[in-house]
């Protein structure tokens, strides 16, 4: 012990970064805290690697949770807003300028760093999440929140994870500048279109505050840095957009922006706000376009393939949808001992690592029993009506009853 | 083709707490491919047991708290299932290069060091005397300094009320893990949501 300690005396760096800043305001601590409650965004993955001794933090490929919170999701980040003052008035949001809402507060790029700094050293977070309301001027608060970054990459030599948000209508040399400090950089539509957002917000424009912004972000990409690329984030059902709308956003997302990821939050009425006394949105909402999501993005269903998923009102049912997309299209039992990688993946209760595994299977001998299929993961109550093994399958009212 | 079992799984399979040397020694003889792709039940509980080390690792990794004790040490509580407390305070040192990274508890403690030497590792008692000798080592000027409060707040801060769900939260930060990394926080469900909830359960 002796000599460990010995030996971090040596080698620690002449500076740990500025002083610390005053004792923080644990209300302003709560206040800018909550009002990040509905970003959902809380992956730390990064494919950034950080080697060398002369730093502090780390990242890590999959990303690293830190707690659950009672409501069962990650909290990995320390998600805070800048400041909670805006100028903006989206219906929805209680920083907005039209809303009756409480004390405003706001940190010092230095007082942000350093409370961080206390958190990360204890373990606590993976690393900092920092969006804002625009402030007084989306200009000022943006520099102030890149200052804040750089100042942990410089001052603190902080190398583990950081998210920006970037405002609507940033300034292009603060999106340039973020990129460069940043793991992830996101700009959140909220909404699947134009229209939509002249219902719930009068003062954003669609294409230049938040397209063009993406459009940026998209070219910074691959030059100037966040390796973990951009993401967005969609409300659900805040303007009264169909899931359709939402799922075909989602793709343009994807196409037109590369984004790694899109994320749904599906919309909570907040006291004191334009859309308070508005339903909420049921969470099993969320949760379908997230499996819409994935089927897109991981099992690389088609676009048309997925619009079987939806009724007749453009809308997802609290189904599974690949199990519905499969009845819809009549999909007929497959051998799991001739089937693809791709028709292993559209059978219902068969995911990438047990078609994986059915695969290495085959190169060693025929499979022959559900039993065998079981233990390589294959979830057999869900899959069992689309498979056809040594000849025997389930008949067709099975399969509408799975 | 992506594998979920490392190629040394070995080394994760012998820290797993029922691991017995009869299964140690027909591991030994096994690939990883052979792991991986197992239906035969072997090989197959072979696989979740390295998941389950594996999984425990990671998840420690994130849920262990640290107090800092004076400029050059860090210490927190750690009592896994298996034995991964030394692997646990080697992630933790290569993050805070510098810094002494002591886990423990009762009966057994793990220390750490990554710096100009490279890794530096040792085992000791329970993590009271450790810390004891720390004490005697560094003089009374150092005081362990939490953030612990901090945390509460901020932690409070990201619950949603309206989406309650301790089943989910229970299955995600089981009481196992929960009692391995003392998780004092986030065990606390009463419900206290607000900051005047939160103010007033300190009372
Ligand atoms: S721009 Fe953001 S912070 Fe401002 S009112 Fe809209 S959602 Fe709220």
């Amino acid at each position: 012990m002796e000599r460990m300690i010995a030996l971090a005396r040596q080698g620690r760096f002449d500076s740990e970064g500025p002083a610390p800043s005053v004792r923080p305001d644990i209300e302003k601590v709560y206040a800018l805290g909550e009002a990040t409650k509905h970003d959902i965004c809380v992956s730390t993955a990064s494919p950034r690697s950080v080697s060398g001794i002369d730093r502090i933090g780390n990242v890590c490929a999959g990303g690293i949770c830190h707690a659950y919170a009672h409501d069962g999701r990650c909290v990995s980040m320390f998600k805070t807003l800048y400041t909670n003052a805006c100028t903006h008035e989206c219906a929805y949001c209680s920083n907005a300028s039209c809303s009756s809402g409480g004390a405003v507060y706001s940190y010092t790029p230095h007082e942000l760093a350093s409370l961080f700094m206390d958190l990360y050293r204890g373990n606590y977070v993976e690393g900092l999440f920092l969006s804002s309301g625009v402030g007084a001027d989306e200009y000022e608060t943006m520099a102030s929140m890149v200052e804040t970054a750089e100042m942990l990459r410089t001052a603190y030599r902080f190398q583990g994870y950081v998210h920006l948000k970037i405002l609507p209508g940033a300034d292009r040399d603060h999106i340039r500048r973020a990129m460069s400090v940043s793991d992830r950089v996101s700009v959140n539509i909220e909404v699947p279109s134009s229209s939509r957002l002249s219902e719930i917000c009068a003062t954003k424009d669609f294409k230049t505050d938040i397209l063009r912004r993406q459009r940026y972000i998209q070219r910074f990409v691959s030059k100037e840095g966040a390796p973990a690329g951009q993401t967005t984030q969609l409300v659900v059902g805040g303007a009264g957009e169909t899931d359709v709308e939402i799922f075909k956003a989602t793709v343009r997302e994807y196409h037109k922006f590369g984004l790694k990821r899109v994320y749904y939050s599906a919309f909570t009425p907040v006291p004191g706000t334009i859309l308070e006394s508005q339903c909420m949105q049921p969470a099993w909402r969320e949760h379908r376009l997230y499996q819409m999501d994935w089927l897109y993005r991981i099992y690389h269903y088609s676009s048309c393939e997925l619009m079987s998923a939806f009724d007749c009102s453009d809308h997802l049912a609290n189904t599974d949808p690949k199990r519905a997309i499969a009845q819809a299209s009549g999909l007929s039992p497959v051998d799991p001992n001739i089937a693809s990688y791709d028709e292993l993946l559209r059978v219902p209760g068969i995911g990438p690592v047990s078609a994986r595994r059915i695969l290495a299977a085959r190169t060693r001998g025929s499979i022959r029993s559900r039993k065998e299929l079981a233990a390589m993961g294959v979830v057999m109550c869900r899959a069992s009506p689309y498979l056809s093994l040594g000849g025997w399958h389930d008949s067709l009212l099975a399969r509408w009853m799975a | 083709m992506t594998m979920t079992i490392p190629y040394n799984f070995f080394q994760y399979l012998l820290r797993h707490d029922q691991c017995t040397p009869k299964l140690a020694a027909y591991a030994r003889g096994r690939k990883a491919e052979d792991i991986e792709f197992a239906i035969d039940g072997r090989d197959a509980s072979i696989r979740r047991m390295v998941a389950s080390v594996r999984k425990e690792v990671h998840m420690l990794r994130g849920f262990v708290r640290l107090t800092a004790y004076g400029a050059y040490a860090s210490y927190g509580y750690l009592k896994p299932r298996h034995d991964v407390g030394e692997l646990v305070a080697e992630l933790l040192a290569r993050r805070y290069p510098h810094t002494v990274i002591i886990l423990g508890n009762a009966y057994h403690s793990w220390m750490c060091l990554y710096g100009t030497e490279g890794v530096v590792q040792t085992e000791g008692p329970a993590l009271a005397s450790v810390l004891a000798s720390l004490r005697d080592m560094l003089g009374c000027d150092s005081s362990p300094q939490s953030s612990e409060a901090l945390w509460e707040v901020y932690y409070r801060s990201q619950y949603r009320e309206k989406r309650r769900n301790l089943p989910y939260f229970r299955k995600s930060m089981t009481d196992t893990l929960r009692r391995s990394a003392h998780s004092i926080v986030e065990s606390n469900t009463n419900g206290a949501s607000t900051l005047d909830a939160y103010c007033s359960d300190d009372d």
